[in-house]
């Protein structure tokens, strides 16, 4: 069972994350500040550290930055601190995901699951195989027609698959809807309207851990829709 | 308003026909009563005055008038008759005797010689035009002209006992002369008895001549010359001029008439007639006046002549003149022609009237209004026709038996005409006052409106609002216009009975009569424009106050005022400006004045060029510094606030000007960067707090969530828990939403601009959407444009715009009813409009929906922070577009545009 550090100044919302991942079957530590944190991490095998960035005594940032010279644990940061800006530096300076103040427990549950799964099984996906084709934690093969999350199975309907086949293919390449449509229904887009905006917001719940910020199936408004290469 | 325009119109229509009706009266009355009569001088028209009305013809004033024209007619006949007839007819043959025939018509100077001429030679003559020669003779040709005229007997001493010329008593043609030496002696005797002869013409004695001849010779032929010129200048003779040649000569220019046709003794040139050049040029110029006179008697002759012929006219004459010569008797009569005198009297009268005249008795006798002076001044014009012993009659017939004649035709008409005189005049009277009549109602109601509320009110039409100089112009154009008419009217009417014609077109009778009418509705209308209009000014009382005088008294006065408001740059300004142009021109005076003196006037024009290129260099720097400050205030407005202008580069009051400029610029500086650091610290503000509530935020949430997770089987626990789950949510959206908003409205976003399909967003939008949608049972209709409506926006932020007003129709849709999302491209801009039909009255103004915290029910009982639409409506702003909202009873209406975006194509989608 994966060890992790939950460090938070406010202890309430530590009790709260504490009582969550326990149900997940983590073992929890709890750190209150940044200097508890290092030395929590100093004594115990972490496997996934939940940090807050502003704590007393040593901020996140500053923690963040002294562990990763001598770790590479998935380190989530969970701030109130919702600005673009601040996202970037956190996920900059080494953490691996950053989840705004308030959030959603089960959104946080889902997230250490899926930087735990990567960060054990890194590396083991790789397949020579030209029909699977992967980003981040998303897999799609084409000889089973079957979709994974870090490792875990979608169902799909053979549209959404289809739509998700051609944005995994082509990565980092956006299509409009109407694109999307012709190469779908192999049909003249007139009066696809927002079908294919709903396949792609069915697909996006699916795969996304929360779908109002994807991580893997984008919404580039105005233009259409992309799969990053990560 | 209900203005009485019809009946007016009625009215004025009324008017201008009675005036039509008018005219065509005194038309009828003008035109008709004239008769034209063929009288010495031409065809002469003679009125029916209305003054004779009731009278009968033998008393009217055009009888009178007839009657006047005869007698002058016949007494200028006769003494032409006696000058072209012989017996009673015609003499073309007839010699005339230049001189005597001038001074008959007394034009003759004094010419001492003449020609005789016959009659129908000197007609001719005059028919084809009378023509001289030019001549130029030196002063010894002139004088010698005639032959030599250089003889004792030609000259006197004078008072101061000066040799002078005395006149031109022996001439001698040089040719003579010579025949004279060449021939034998013995006519030399001849020649000193012709020589006494002239002598003694001259009335010098022997002595006389012998003392002259001393002096003569005492003479040079130019002296004596000069004496001969002198004495001809002397009698300043028509025609003869002199000029002095370059080399001091004399030239004498002598007008000298083409004898066109022989004299009665054969001779051909005028110059065989004289010997002198005095006796010359007098005898040329009777003759050409006789020319004259012949040649106008004989076409009077001529038009006249049969008119007065005993056959064609009810007036009889008789003029018998007792001379040397005999009895002469000019009549048409024949009858009496031989009668005698007492005897014609009788006969004379026994006419209805009658005169009688013989001026050597005194006897005038005759029922006419003529008196005697009258008829003496008709005689004495023709002096030489009429001597003392002539004795004239003249009769009308009154029975009028030769048709056709003035009087005649006179009476016919007269008769025809003054029996109805009254009516027309009485007709005319009545029209004229149903034209007054109605003038005045007119005059009275002009103006008048009744108003809605059944007042009388004043009104102006827009021909009453132009100026009233405009006005006064068009009057006078009118009245020029009338007067024009008029004179067209009055020469069309003087001349009644001839021929006239008025551009090209011959004008008969109808024609007249429509001129007329034409007349009477020109003069009409122009009255009713004017007058009608000028009463409805007075009425309003804006005569003044729309002149154009008063708006220039206005101006003029706005004008003095505003001098006087500025009386400093009055001084400043004007005050150099009027010595800079008195300098100038004082200089200009000053070197014209002395531009025989070189040397001080070109110093002066030195000194002027430079004052004014001063002047001028001074004017462009003022401009040009006034143009440096203007572009610094504009920069300033444009935001750059941190702009100084160089004042040391300035001068004067532009120094000032610009100091004041760059404080404004700091005050704004100063300004600015106060309110952005407040606006900042007001947004870095509302970040922390929410930062803050945040963290309390989440432990709610996440206890909130863990208690919803404990099963609690208790109802009103449940109720409770999850009424604390909806106020988390809310307080979450609610503190995203505030620090968004502020930091819209400090102005603290960055936005990532890029080109983006409006359609695909709305498509996107909707396709987010649709489940919601489909919870509230709200159907989409899209109705978007075929083409791709590409704007440049920050696409996430455009999402927002679109996410809340999806959100916003989700939470106040009328569930089950349809969205209209309408999409058109005019004129480069794209608007789409979106509409809901609310589910709650809403009773507010469509303006506050869009300010912070406004919802659509003011209780704020709902989900939401009241952020939504105001932040929609400031990110559209922010990007450049327009964001409205229109609310129609229930139906929700929010249009939101952006101009089309036509960027160098970079299609992103593209492989």
């Amino acid at each position: 069972m994966a060890n992790i550090l939950v460090c938070d100044d406010d202890r309430e919302i530590v009790d709260a994350i504490e009582i969550y991942l326990k149900q997940d079957g983590y073992r929890i530590f709890k750190a209150y500040d940044g200097e508890q944190a290092m030395e929590i991490m100093k004594k115990e095998e972490i496997h996934l550290l939940i940090m807050d960035i502003m704590m007393p005594k040593l901020d996140g940032i500053r923690a963040t930055l002294k562990i990763r010279e001598y770790s590479s644990i998935p380190i989530i940061m969970l701030s109130a601190k919702s600005e673009d800006t601040d996202k970037i530096l956190g996920l900059n300076i080494g953490a691996d995901d950053y989840i705004t103040k308030p959030f959603n427990p089960l959104e946080l549950a889902a997230r250490v699951k899926s930087n735990l799964r990567r960060y054990t099984s890194l590396g083991s996906l790789n397949s020579e195989s030209k029909a699977i084709y992967q980003t981040g934690g998303l897999a799609i093969n084409d000889d089973t027609k079957q979709v994974t999350v870090d490792g875990e199975p979608v169902k799909m309907t053979p549209i959404e698959y289809n739509i998700l086949l051609l944005l995994m293919k082509n990565q980092g390449r956006v299509f409009s809807i109407d694109q999307i449509y012709e190469s779908i229904w192999n049909e003249d887009a007139i009066g696809a309207d927002n079908t294919v905006a709903v396949h792609i917001r069915h697909i996006r719940e699916k795969i996304e851990i929360n779908p109002r910020e994807p991580r893997y199936l984008k919404v580039v408004w105005g233009v259409g829709y992309k799969i990053d290469r990560q | 308003m209900k203005k009485p325009t019809f009946k007016r119109l009625f009215l004025e229509f009324i008017q201008h026909f009675l005036a039509a009706g008018i005219l065509l009266a005194v038309a009828g009355l003008l035109l008709n009563s004239h008769v034209v009569v063929n009288s010495i001088d031409g065809a002469q028209v003679y009125k029916i005055f209305p003054a004779d009305m009731g009278v009968a013809f033998e008393d009217s004033e055009i009888y009178h008038d007839l009657f006047r024209n005869a007698v002058s007619d016949i007494t200028r006949l006769v003494a032409i008759k006696r000058q072209l007839e012989t017996d009673g007819v015609f003499d073309p043959s007839k010699e005339i005797d230049i001189t005597a025939c001038a001074k008959e018509i007394d034009v003759d100077q004094g010419c001492e010689v003449t020609a005789v001429y016959e009659l129908d030679n000197l007609i001719k003559w005059g028919k084809y035009g009378v023509e001289y020669t030019n001549r130029f003779l030196s002063m010894s040709d002139f004088v010698n002209y005639f032959g030599n005229c250089i003889y004792p007997e030609n000259f006197k001493l004078d008072e101061y006992g000066q040799l002078c010329f005395d006149a031109f008593y022996r001439v001698v043609d040089p040719e003579n002369n010579t025949t004279v030496q060449d021939e034998s002696d013995a006519e030399t005797e001849s020649d000193q008895e012709d020589i006494a002869v002239q002598a003694s013409r001259s009335g010098k004695t022997a002595e006389e001549i012998v003392m002259l001849s001393e002096k003569l010779k005492a003479c040079t032929q130019d002296q004596l010359e000069d004496l001969v010129f002198s004495y001809v200048m002397a009698r300043q003779l028509k025609n003869l001029d002199v000029s002095r040649e370059d080399d001091g000569s004399l030239v004498i220019y002598v007008p000298m008439l083409n004898c066109r046709y022989d004299m009665v003794n054969g001779e051909k040139q005028l110059t065989a007639c004289a010997d002198n050049w005095v006796d010359y040029i007098l005898l040329q110029e009777n003759v050409d006046a006789v020319i004259h006179d012949i040649t106008s008697n004989y076409q009077r002759y001529q038009l006249c002549n049969d008119a007065y012929k005993e056959e064609n006219s009810n007036v009889k004459y008789m003029v018998r003149t007792m001379t040397d010569n005999g009895i002469s008797t000019y009549t048409n009569r024949k009858d009496l022609e031989k009668a005698e005198d007492d005897y014609v009297t009788e006969t004379f009268n026994e006419y209805r009237w009658y005169l009688i005249y013989y001026p050597d008795s005194l006897v005038f006798m005759g029922n006419t209004i003529l008196s005697e002076e009258e008829i003496d001044s008709y005689i004495n014009t023709y002096g030489y026709a009429y001597p003392d012993t002539t004795h004239i009659w003249m009769g009308v017939d009154a029975n009028f038996p030769i048709e056709g004649d003035a009087f005649q035709s006179a009476n016919e008409i007269y008769q025809k005409i003054v029996p109805n005189m009254n009516r027309i005049l009485g007709c005319i009277f009545l029209l004229g006052a149903a034209w007054v009549g109605i003038g005045i109602y007119l005059t009275v109601t002009a103006g008048m409106a009744v108003s809605e509320k059944g007042e009388q009110i004043l009104y102006l039409n827009r021909f009453d609002r132009m100026w009233t100089e405009a006005v006064i112009g068009i009057t006078a154009l009118f009245a020029w216009g009338g007067v024009y008419g008029y004179r067209i009217l009055s020469e069309m009417t003087e001349n009644a009975g001839i021929a006239s014609e008025l551009l090209g077109i011959q004008l008969t009778k109808l024609y007249q009569y429509g001129l007329f009418a034409l007349y009477g509705l020109y003069v009409s209308i122009a009255f009713q424009l004017v007058w009608y209009s000028l009463v409805r000014r007075i009425k309003a009382g804006n005569l003044w106050q729309d002149s154009f005088l008063f708006h220039f008294c206005r101006g003029l006065d706005n004008s003095v005022k505003f001098v006087f408001r500025h009386r400093n740059s009055a001084v400043s300004t004007l005050l150099p400006y009027n010595a800079f142009l008195f300098s100038n021109l004082t200089g200009i005076v000053a070197v014209y004045a002395m531009r025989e003196e070189r040397m001080p006037m070109l110093l002066i024009l030195a000194a002027l060029i430079a004052l004014d290129s001063l002047v001028g260099v001074f004017l462009f720097r003022r401009n040009a510094e006034l143009i440096e400050i203007v572009e610094g205030i504009r920069k300033i407005r444009d935001g750059e606030v941190e702009f100084q202008l160089d004042t040391e580069a300035l001068h004067g009051s532009s120094k000032e000007l610009a100091d004041a400029v760059n404080n404004i610029g700091e005050g704004i500086k100063k300004a600015v960067s106060t309110s952005m650091k407040d606006e900042q610290m007001k947004t870095d503000l509302i970040t922390n707090v929410s930062h803050d509530i945040k963290t309390p935020l989440t432990s709610i949430i996440n206890y909130v969530d863990l208690l919803k997770r404990l099963h609690i089987e208790d109802e009103p626990a449940k109720g409770y828990i999850k009424i604390l789950d909806g106020k988390t949510q809310r307080l979450k959206q609610l503190t995203d939403d505030l620090v968004e908003a502020s930091k819209i409205s400090s102005g603290n976003i960055e936005l990532e601009r890029e080109k983006l399909n409006l359609t695909e967003l709305l498509n996107q939008g909707i396709g987010e959407f649709s489940e919601r949608m489909e919870e509230c049972r709200l159907q989409v209709v899209f109705d978007k444009t075929d083409t791709p409506a590409y704007i440049y926006a920050d696409s996430r932020r455009m999402w927002r715009v679109v996410e809340n007003l999806f959100n916003n129709i989700c939470k106040y849709a009328l569930e089950g009813t349809r969205i209209y999302i309408d999409m058109a491209i005019t004129e480069g801009r794209i608007e789409v409009s979106v509409k809901n039909i609310s589910r709650q009255q809403m009773n507010i103004h469509s303006e506050e929906l869009t300010e912070r915290f406004i919802r659509g029910d003011s209780s704020r009982t709902t989900e939401g922070s009241g952020l939504g639409l105001y932040i929609a409506k400031s990110l559209v702003q922010v990007q450049g577009g327009s964001f409205d909202i229109f609310l129609d009873g229930d139906l929700f209406k929010t249009i939101f545009s952006f101009s089309e975006y036509h960027a160098p194509e970079k299609d992103i989608t593209a492989p």
